[in-house]
């Protein structure tokens, strides 16, 4: 199951379509003041405004909702318009909770290479547990402790409990090391919670226990505590703003399928 | 150089200890073995040198030198901490820098060290007697080594040999890292000794084996836990060495080793076979660590196995007091029976003794502890001292109070070993990591049955190491790391059934009497002093 969250906003229009269409729209306006009022000197900046608006309503990284509204703006308030579309797309803060949950989502980095031999050369990760050399045996103990995923939490305990004496030493150790940094961060998500933190906070908080949680790592004793700092997370974000309620609803789902199931 | 007592300081010692960063300033362990054995052997004169990593990180000692210690030489290998120089000092550092290019050129290139730092760091052979020849002339500088234009190639040489994508800069890093404490030790005097015994490789096994090559005397290496694989260990969980990112699904790709993890465990890996191929005698505690010593590179003949010792108090067989449990009764005797109703109902009073700290994994014994009072009653104790890591300690104090344990289990601090295991019926060992525990020694010396982790030798322990041990029977119960259910389960056998326990207990007794005596290793020791100082 995984924790990355659908993007709520698509990427950030570019604002060169909106500033060529407010040149074309000025250069408009200096051909009209300088025809003097003559009939036929609207053609010329009418025809400018057209481009504009068509060049407003080109902008290919933006979304199609997004193209209709600088297309809209530029086109009803001929100057004005292409700026006011540039305000409204820049606007800080509009998308801020929709950016914050689409910033989670982890950065999926594609195979190089290098990751292709190493996929097609190597041992899988487990089998690299049971029958690699000591060196890589260590070497995918720390890779593992490098990810500490459901997965690799669970494949470090499955070291633990079936590897030889070394490894099982080694996934031993590496399981207490990502105990205490978990505690660590536990202790201080706890007590930011206590203090009644802003959104973001509040959600980050909820969503590390939350993997934490899901990812098998805190013993059956402190689940308990840590299940109920991230209901606290995310009561608390859900009461900041209202209109996530549902993507957080779903994080909170997991959080309770998870708990239930430790 | 530090003189703790200039009494004789005159005459060579018979032996000079090498040690890196214990004795005298770090309680336990090791430091606790080398005070035994200085003690141990009053008719001979020991130095002991001590190597550190930079001054003002150890406090006062914490041991008082007995009078057979003649000297005490302190030397640091880790580089002071230095502000970056700016405007006239800097400009004088370039030109030193500048001066050191011009004079070490020619000199540079003809470098026996610089030459053995390029054989460690492409070679992994394990080097020959030229190797440690080569280190030994000492015909390198640390200046010399970081500013000097050979140096830079070797750099480049073994970027592209050795870690050709990893970035050049952290190379450089690593590399000053690994070598410049070697740069810093060479140059030590060897103190006059008839023969120099290294009480780990590492760092102090170089100096044993560059300080016998250079005088002639014989080397004794005695490792307690295995030096390199310890490091290994170290490097795999090191954050400060990048690795290459790994592929987007770690679960589906083993790891190979990071080439710069790699430079670091090949670096300490040579440490090691180079105190190895120069000692006359390799000691070691146990088969594990022999054969470990073994894939390491050490002669097979060389190595000679003398465990720890403890001293046996005489039993308390026959004193009528209910206590832990006596050889002497056998079984359906009075003293039996009164032995059985003492333990009928009361809780079985588990002791875990030892530092609190990590890699004894106190946590796991505390979660043990908890599983195991869901089935039967614990009176439980962690006996040892609780200064040196005061975050682990508040994290088992907070894992208590979770569990609602508190009333249960007591934090004691440390307690003189007379006085701790009359009070207990089972002792429990956690650890991740151990070479041979004295605690368990300790344990059956007072007849008392262990639960361990399968960690250095503490199978051989319990289980027996020869045939003639191994008839004994086990003397406790052998558990995986990091398993508290394992851990609980033996503690609930073994609370359930005090005939169990005093039949382990009375295994372990005979065991500590026939195999594990302190004076045995004195001697031991002894033979071995006897043939080094006379060769």
């Amino acid at each position: 199951m995984s924790l990355e969250p659908q993007a709520t906003v698509t990427a950030r229009a570019s604002l060169l379509p909106l500033l060529l269409a407010t040149c074309l729209d000025g250069l408009a306006l200096v051909v009209l003041v300088s025809g003097r009022g003559a009939a036929s000197s609207w053609i010329a900046p009418a025809a400018l405004h057209l481009i504009a608006f068509g060049a407003a309503g080109l902008g290919t990284q933006a979304g199609r909702s997004q193209r209709a509204l600088m297309a809209a703006l530029t086109l009803t308030l001929p100057l004005l318009g292409a700026p006011v579309a540039m305000v409204a797309l820049r606007t800080r803060r509009r998308g801020e909770v929709g950016e914050v949950l689409a910033r989670e989502a982890p950065e999926k980095r594609s195979l190089t290479v290098a990751d292709v031999r190493r996929l097609t050369d190597g041992l899988s990760a487990s089998e690299s547990l049971m029958s690699g050399s000591p060196d890589e045996k260590t070497a995918t103990v720390g890779m593992l402790t490098r990810h500490p995923d459901a997965e690799s939490i669970a494949l470090l305990r499955r070291a633990v409990a079936t590897g030889d004496a070394d490894v099982a030493m080694e996934a031993a150790l590496a399981l207490e090391d990502l105990g205490a940094q978990l505690e660590v961060a536990a202790a201080a998500a706890h007590q930011e919670l206590d203090g009644n933190p802003g959104f973001e906070r509040a959600l980050a908080d909820a969503d590390m226990l939350a993997t934490a949680v899901h990812s098998g790592l805190p013993d059956a004793s402190v689940i308990a505590r840590l299940v109920a700092d991230a209901r606290r997370g995310y009561e608390r974000a859900v009461s900041l703003c209202p209109r996530l309620l549902r993507e957080i609803a779903r994080r909170r789902a997991r959080l309770e399928l998870d708990a239930q199931g430790t | 150089m530090l003189a703790i007592s200039e009494a004789a300081a005159g005459a060579p010692a018979d032996v000079c200890l090498l040690v890196e960063g214990t004795y005298p300033y770090v309680a336990g362990g090791v430091s606790a073995w080398v005070h035994d054995i200085i003690k141990g052997h009053p008719e001979l004169r020991f130095s002991v040198f001590n190597i550190g990593s930079r001054a003002g990180v150890y406090g006062p000692p914490s041991y008082v030198l007995p009078d057979n210690v003649t000297r005490l030489h302190q030397t640091y290998c880790s580089e002071l901490e230095t502000t970056p120089l700016a405007g006239a000092a800097r400009a004088r550092l370039d030109g030193e820098i500048r001066a050191f290019r011009r004079r070490g050129r020619s000199r540079l290139q003809r470098s026996r060290v610089l030459a053995a730092i390029r054989r460690l760091s492409l070679e992994t052979g394990g080097g020959d007697d030229r190797l440690l020849e080569d280190l030994a002339c000492g015909d390198l500088s640390v200046g010399q080594f970081l500013h000097g234009r050979e140096t830079f190639d070797l750099l480049a040489e073994i970027a592209e040999e050795v870690a050709p994508q990893a970035s050049f800069l952290d190379l450089f890093w690593h590399l000053r890292a690994i070598y410049v404490p070697i740069l810093r030790l060479l140059p030590a005097a060897a103190p006059p000794a008839r023969c120099y015994h290294t009480v780990s490789t590492g760092y102090a096994g170089l100096c044993g084996a560059v300080f016998s090559l250079r005088t002639g005397r014989p080397l004794i290496v005695t490792e307690h836990g295995i030096y390199s694989r310890e490091r290994n260990m170290d490097l795999a969980r090191a954050s400060w060495i990048k690795d290459q990112p790994d592929a987007g699904d770690a679960i589906l790709v083993g790891a190979k080793p990071s080439p710069l993890r790699d430079l670091w465990s090949r670096s300490f890996r040579a440490l090691s076979q180079l105190a190895y191929r120069r000692a006359s005698r390799i000691v070691t505690l146990s088969d594990v660590n022999r054969a470990r010593q073994i894939a390491d590179g050490a002669l097979a003949s060389k190595i000679s196995i003398v465990p720890n010792g403890v001293d046996v108090p005489p039993s308390n067989g026959g004193s009528g007091v209910p206590g832990p449990p006596a050889p002497a009764m056998s079984h359906g005797s009075q003293e039996w029976q009164e032995w059985q109703q003492w333990n009928d109902g009361r809780a079985l009073r588990v002791g875990f003794v030892g530092r609190v700290v990590p890699i004894k994994d106190v946590i796991s014994f505390i979660q043990a502890c908890n599983l195991a009072m869901a089935d039967v009653a614990l009176d439980v104790r962690i006996i040892g001292p609780t200064g040196e890591d005061p975050a682990y300690v508040c994290r088992c104090l907070t894992l208590v109070e979770t569990l609602g344990l508190a009333s249960s289990v007591v934090f004691t601090g440390p307690r003189p070993a007379h006085l701790i295991y009359s009070d207990l019926d089972v002792v429990v060992l956690t650890s991740f990591s151990e070479g041979q525990p004295l605690v368990i020694l300790e344990a059956y010396a007072a007849a008392l049955p262990v639960i361990a982790t399968d960690v250095g030798a503490c199978r051989e322990m319990i289980e027996g190491r020869s045939a003639p041990d191994r008839f004994l029977g086990p003397s406790g119960v052998v558990t995986r790391v990091g398993t508290a259910g394992e851990t609980a389960a033996a503690l609930v056998r073994l609370a359930r059934d005090p005939a169990l326990r005093r039949r382990l207990g009375m295994a372990g007794r005979k065991r500590v009497l026939g195999f594990y005596r302190r004076q045995d290793m004195i001697d031991s020791y002894r033979g071995l002093y006897r043939d080094m100082v006379s060769q």
